[in-house]
């Protein structure tokens, strides 16, 4: 690996370790029928799978569905969460007011919803939406509040000094300030959101996209289309993270001098 | 322009009272320099505070421009201790910042801001970002951060003393030029004698918490001074036996801690 000058190349490599290990067991596995065939299907019958339904346009269809049930929510989670989160971080006695209410909801799997909000909302894409929401809010508002309640206090003072009023403070010192601790968030609640949604798109299949993929499948016992499914959210996942929210984390937190 | 008359301050904790300053009265005239000097804890940051309209005495009177200070204004500008800078705007971003609510057109400001960029000479690294400064320049921005709304009082709380010796050396004379050039009247809170007899036409010695005034020094010497010469030296000695004096007789629990510092504040939206 020390040959290796490329630091990227070095990092995409040693990164890959893992995976490589996992598709030669696999492959083991499936040489040596540790079990049955029609359990665990071959690698390389998988990929000719997700070949076919890459190129018939099955998987962008699919992806097309979820991201309609996660986007409009996650977007709606984001707005609520940070306003909510600075409200809640700058109001002591509206903090005080719905910390314990936000605790017990906190515990609670997003997905345990389901049931009651079906029982308003019906086997519907609100139900859905209900569910993301819920998931990717819990999470980004917890991150707002901490980086509200950790911007520099003497910051404020700087602003007071010349007057400015509370609503430009929040605008010009609080929102800004916080925002590495935002991101963080809005970084965790993507996460906890994508999870949430194949988990409520197994339950409530109507709308479904890849978690209705998934869960069809094993009826079948088309056991490829499982792995393909579970593949294509960790690929979603796995970009989502690398290309996107790590780029934006980094480019924020090195101009705010956290890392140089 | 500014009268303390018989100003004090508590805190109450726990039904207990906190006493940090006790009736402390001075008057300072228009375009002096100031120096407030004590121990470290001894209250001296929260006197400054209270001339910043931050908190309110417990006790006493302050009379700014024959006005009682009630809240912060533009008029009294702080320079803190550790720059309080913002580190998501650029050195210019950051002096505009203090234009933030005055009506100058985008032109004036930027001619204004461009100014006391210059002054403090950092033409340079205009456009930088905070991080990539060093603590003796992030404290020039804030100085020229302070100086851009033209405010009659400058309150300086320690600037220099998170600066390595040999910036602080040099940072204290730019401050003394800023002041010849600019005029301003200055109250400038250092724990450093040397810092105090370089810069001030009047030293206030404070005692350890509660603050009271110990001792009263006017200086008179012709700028630039020299710190070796045998008036100052004198008066440096006598300076550091009353601190010495007080530094034998105080505890832990007589100094105002940060985290005291902090509740006291208790900086609210």
């Amino acid at each position: 690996m020390r040959y290796i000058k490329n630091k990227n190349i070095k990092n995409i490599l040693l990164g890959s370790i893992p995976f490589v290990f996992l598709i030669v067991l696999w492959q083991l596995i499936y040489v040596f029928q540790w079990v049955p065939h029609w359990m665990l299907p071959s690698p390389l019958l998988v990929l000719k799978e997700f070949y076919k339904l890459l190129i018939d346009g099955t998987l962008f269809r699919l992806l097309f569905i979820s991201m309609k049930n996660a986007i409009p929510a996650f977007i709606l989670a984001l707005i609520t969460s940070i306003l909510l989160g600075i409200l809640i971080g700058v109001n002591k006695t509206f903090r005080k007011i719905i910390s314990p209410f936000l605790g017990a909801i906190y515990l609670v799997p997003s997905l345990a919803w389901i049931p009651f909000i079906i029982l308003f909302f019906g086997f519907t894409r609100e139900t859905i939406w209900i569910v993301i929401f819920i998931s990717a809010f819990m999470k980004m508002i917890y991150s707002t509040i901490s980086g509200v309640r950790n911007v520099n206090p003497n910051w404020i003072l700087a602003a007071k000094n010349i007057g400015l009023s509370k609503f430009k403070i929040i605008l010009k010192v609080i929102l800004p300030g916080a925002l590495p601790e935002i991101m963080t968030g809005i970084r965790l609640g993507f996460g906890s959101a994508w999870r949430s949604l194949v988990g409520a798109e197994m339950l409530i299949s109507i709308f479904g996209g890849l978690g209705k993929f998934i869960w069809t499948a094993q009826w079948t016992f088309s056991f490829d289309k499982v792995l393909i499914g579970i593949f294509l959210i960790a690929i979603i996942g796995l970009i989502m993270e690398e290309l996107v929210f790590k780029k934006i984390e980094k480019a924020t937190l090195v101009k705010w001098g956290n890392i140089s | 322009m500014l009268d303390l008359k018989n100003v004090s301050m508590s805190f109450f904790e726990n039904n207990s009272e906190f006493k940090i300053i006790d009736d402390i009265s001075f008057s300072v005239k228009d375009g002096e320099f100031i120096c407030i000097l004590g121990p470290s804890g001894c209250g001296k940051t929260i006197l400054l505070y209270l001339l910043a309209g931050f908190l309110k005495q417990t006790k006493g009177k302050i009379l700014f421009l024959d006005k009682e200070i009630i809240a912060p204004s533009p008029e009294r500008m702080m320079v803190f201790q550790n720059y309080v800078l913002f580190p998501w705007r650029t050195v210019s971003e950051n002096i505009s910042f203090a234009l933030e609510n005055s009506n100058l057109s985008k032109k004036e400001k930027e001619k204004t801001v461009n100014k006391y960029i210059s002054l403090v000479g950092l033409d340079y690294f205009k456009e930088w970002n905070i991080h990539k400064l060093s603590g003796g320049m992030q404290q020039r921005v804030s100085i020229a951060r302070a100086l851009v709304v033209d405010p009659k009082l400058l309150l300086m709380d320690e600037p220099l003393s998170a600066l390595d010796n040999q910036y602080r050396k040099h940072l204290r004379e730019e401050i003394e030029k800023i002041w010849l050039k600019t005029k301003k009247t200055v109250i400038f809170v250092t724990h450093s004698i040397n810092e105090a007899l370089y810069l001030a036409d009047r030293i206030y010695l404070l005692s350890p918490r509660p603050a009271k005034i110990k001792k009263i020094y006017n200086l008179k010497h012709k700028r630039p001074r020299k710190l070796n010469s045998l008036e100052i030296i004198k008066l440096r000695e006598d300076i550091e036996k009353e601190m010495k004096e007080d530094f034998i007789k105080t505890k832990e629990s007589d100094f105002v801690s940060n985290d005291m510092e902090n509740k006291i504040l208790n900086v609210k939206l």
